[in-house]
């Protein structure tokens, strides 16, 4: 027990965010329960508006706030040695505490690499600001490391590229520098929200790559976000799937793609065509769409459109959490029913 | 298995875009969006068009659907008689236009936000004066329970409907005038997982019940293979790779579509890390390397990629591809 718990570095527990709009409440993140472990890699999967991004956002505390609030639950960062922990949850968003952590604890890219550049900036003005911040560099000195950052990123002519504007980099190219810029304080989580969506798929190829090698010399944990199946397959060793806010499912990789318990995690894995084989067969389709956004629902978000929904039950009481198989949890009716029988 | 019909067949077709510069807007050299590509597709097939960001796919589905004047080749459609669509006339374009249709990758910016569903659905058969009034409304009401939407939201407003019931919509118009041939751009790429599968569905019904012809624009490979019946694969405006779908991700010829199907991520956690990571990037189409212009990405390229363009060959029965070395190369299938 004390030797799983000393492989976490950082723990969400019943975590809800809402955001309060004018059309009503928006239940962005509903009683969300996740482990980073250390080293390692969680990936984040569901379709859009399911609450991603804002769980990440969270993390770091950048919820746009007003609309957006934290309203319950935890998240726990864990200390080195694996005893002392930090609630990030409870800071106070614009302190000192959350500023340490941002960039140099946990740091973030996006999909877009223009929504963390300034345009008016140099690429290496900008991945030295965080050095000279949080690791009190002479701005030299900054600019020396900016440089083997962005060739540990794999840009070509690294000496040249400092000196250039982000729009001056190819698509492929900027991802690299963020990711240059993101690791540039070694952070100990790396969260990348969709960092691929925007690429080619042979550029996707070299980021992953890339991404994969760098947790490798660098041992960092990294919170990977998509709704690509086949990158969660290809680069987690965790799974955690979102439904409407919730957590539906989270458990190790494999056993999420070979035994998916959620009937919404076993929709999504039968709609998907297969790149491996041709089949006659019409794809299997979820019904209906995902709910409006300011629903409420007494019980579970995904009764309408599941195939296995059993009236009242489902509808009337919200699902629990059932631990299935160690460490593989699910939030559904249909496994109370096995746990107690 | 019955005669394959030829419906549309392009040759060697070329759009360059000029580049200007300077304060004469003299043409300093061109964009070759697409730069000599040939391809046909049958009568009730479904054809993937598939290649990277700026390969020329949407470029060479606009100049087959005549929205962009081609800068060279020919574009055969056969209707009745053979056309060229290059070469048509107004009148001509007019006809053809009825029988060529689109459906666009945006369900967002591609519908009017100011029209409703009748009048988006209903407004190439009012301009072409197939139906007005209580008619055009009937033929309305039937095409959008075609396409899975509730007649009786008619009169409501795109931003009234979700994602995926506005890509019914784009489709229901695409469908307006019973064309023969549809070019889909990107379908379902804007979609969400579940919302994908319900549009493919249809799409793949429509084809079926109405005999439609499909040029599929993807870049979702297990989408190509789940539609399509044959693939044109396109690297900076050329076609390298032309081939039966199941063929083609069974045993590649072009060692560009062996990274493209290996490059892609697949959903088998046991299968991870096994995959070939080309270098470089894709060349940009105005100043693409001479030879063969893969050759600076391609892991097996030799002295003669660089200097000779590889002409395309028929590798074996009704299987193109442009590589020097394809009759020789042990390449890996997806
Ligand atoms: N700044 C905001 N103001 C109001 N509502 C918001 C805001 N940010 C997110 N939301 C809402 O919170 C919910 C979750 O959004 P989130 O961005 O986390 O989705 P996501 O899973 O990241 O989706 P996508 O795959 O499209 O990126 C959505 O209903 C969204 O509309
Ligand atoms: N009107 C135009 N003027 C100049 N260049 C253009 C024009 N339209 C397209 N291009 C260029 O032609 C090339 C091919 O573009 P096209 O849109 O056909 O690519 P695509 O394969 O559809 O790419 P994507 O997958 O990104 O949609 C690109 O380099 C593009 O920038
Ligand atoms: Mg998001
Ligand atoms: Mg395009």
């Amino acid at each position: 027990m004390d030797q799983q718990k000393a492989n976490v570095l950082l723990e969400a527990k019943d975590l809800k965010v809402d955001f309060i709009l004018d059309e009503g409440t928006v239940r962005a993140v509903n009683n969300v329960s996740l482990t980073v472990k250390r080293g390692k890699t969680l990936g984040m999967i569901g379709e859009s508006g399911c609450g991603k991004s804002v769980t990440a956002q969270s993390i770091l505390r950048v919820v746009p706030s007003p609309p957006g609030r934290i309203v319950g639950g935890s998240i726990l960062l864990y200390a080195m040695n694996g005893d002392a922990s930090v609630d990030i949850a409870s800071l106070d968003p614009k302190g000192k505490a959350i500023r340490e952590i941002r960039g140099r604890e946990i740091s973030m890219i996006f999909q877009e690499p223009m929504t963390s550049f300034s345009p008016v900036h140099t690429v290496g003005n900008q991945i030295g600001e965080a050095l000279i911040l949080h690791r009190r560099f002479s701005s030299e000195k900054a600019r020396q490391e900016s440089i083997s950052a962005l060739a540990r990123v794999g840009i070509p002519k690294p000496e040249q590229r400092v000196d250039e504007y982000p729009y001056q980099l190819s698509g492929g190219m900027r991802q690299r520098a963020m990711i240059a810029m993101a690791l540039s304080c070694s952070p100990r989580l790396l969260i990348a929200d969709e960092p691929t969506t925007a690429l080619d798929v042979t550029i996707q190829a070299q980021i992953l790559e890339l991404l994969r090698k760098l947790q490798d010399e660098e041992g960092m944990a990294m919170l990977i976000i998509t709704h690509n199946l086949g990158i969660v397959a290809e680069m987690a060793e965790d799974v955690v799937v979102m439904y409407f806010g919730y957590a539906v499912e989270y458990g190790d990789v494999n056993q999420i793609f070979e035994a998916p318990l959620h009937p919404y995690t076993r929709c999504l894995w039968d709609a998907i065509p297969s790149i491996d084989k041709k089949s006659d067969r019409e794809l299997t389709t979820i019904k209906g769409n995902v709910p409006d956004p300011f629903s409420e629902f007494a019980g579970c978000p995904f009764f309408e459109r599941c195939p296995e929904a059993m009236p009242e039950r489902c509808e009337l009481s919200p699902p629990p959490l059932v631990e299935v198989v160690a460490g593989h949890r699910v939030r559904c009716f249909l496994y109370e029913v096995k746990a107690n029988g | 298995m019955v005669e394959k019909q030829v419906l549309l067949e392009v040759s060697e077709l070329r759009k360059y875009y000029p580049i200007s510069r300077g304060i004469f807007r003299r043409v300093a050299g061109y964009v070759k969006a697409v730069d000599g590509v040939s391809f046909s597709v049958n009568q009730g097939e479904v054809v993937g068009l598939i290649g990277e960001s700026g390969c020329g796919k949407t470029t060479t589905g606009r100049c087959i659907l005549r929205a962009i004047t081609p800068t060279s080749g020919s574009i055969l459609f056969h209707n009745g008689k053979a056309q060229d669509v290059t070469a048509m006339n107004r009148d001509e374009l007019r006809d053809y236009r009825r029988n060529a249709q689109m459906i666009f990758q945006d369900p967002y910016s591609s519908l009017n936000p100011r029209m409703s569903v009748l009048e988006i659905v209903g407004e190439a058969l009012y301009v072409n004066g197939v139906a007005r009034g209580r008619a055009l409304e009937d033929r309305v009401r039937v095409l959008m329970s075609q396409v899975g939407l509730k007649p009786e939201h008619m009169r409501r407003f795109p931003h009234a409907f979700s994602g995926g019931q506005r890509q019914r919509i784009g489709i229901a118009r695409a469908l307006a005038l019973e064309p023969k041939l549809i070019v889909a751009d990107e379908p379902t790429s804007a979609l969400d997982v579940s919302i994908q599968a319900q549009i493919i569905n249809l799409l793949q019904n429509l084809q079926k019940t109405l005999g439609l012809t499909y040029l599929l624009i993807a870049h979702d490979l297990s989408v190509i293979r789940h539609f399509s019946n044959r693939v044109v694969v396109l690297y900076v405006g050329q076609a390298c790779e032309v081939s039966d779908t199941e063929e083609l991700f069974r045993a590649p010829r072009h060692p560009y579509t062996e990274a493209l199907l290996s490059a892609v991520p697949k959903p088998d956690p046991k299968r991870r890390g096994n995959r070939i990571v080309l270098g470089g990037e894709v060349p940009d189409p105005a100043a693409a390397p001479l030879g063969c212009k893969f050759h600076p990405r391609c892991p097996y390229s030799q002295e003669v990629c660089r200097t000779e363009l590889p002409p395309m060959i028929e590798v074996s029965e009704d299987h193109f591809a442009s590589c020097h070395f394809s009759e020789t190369l042990k390449l890996r299938a997806v």
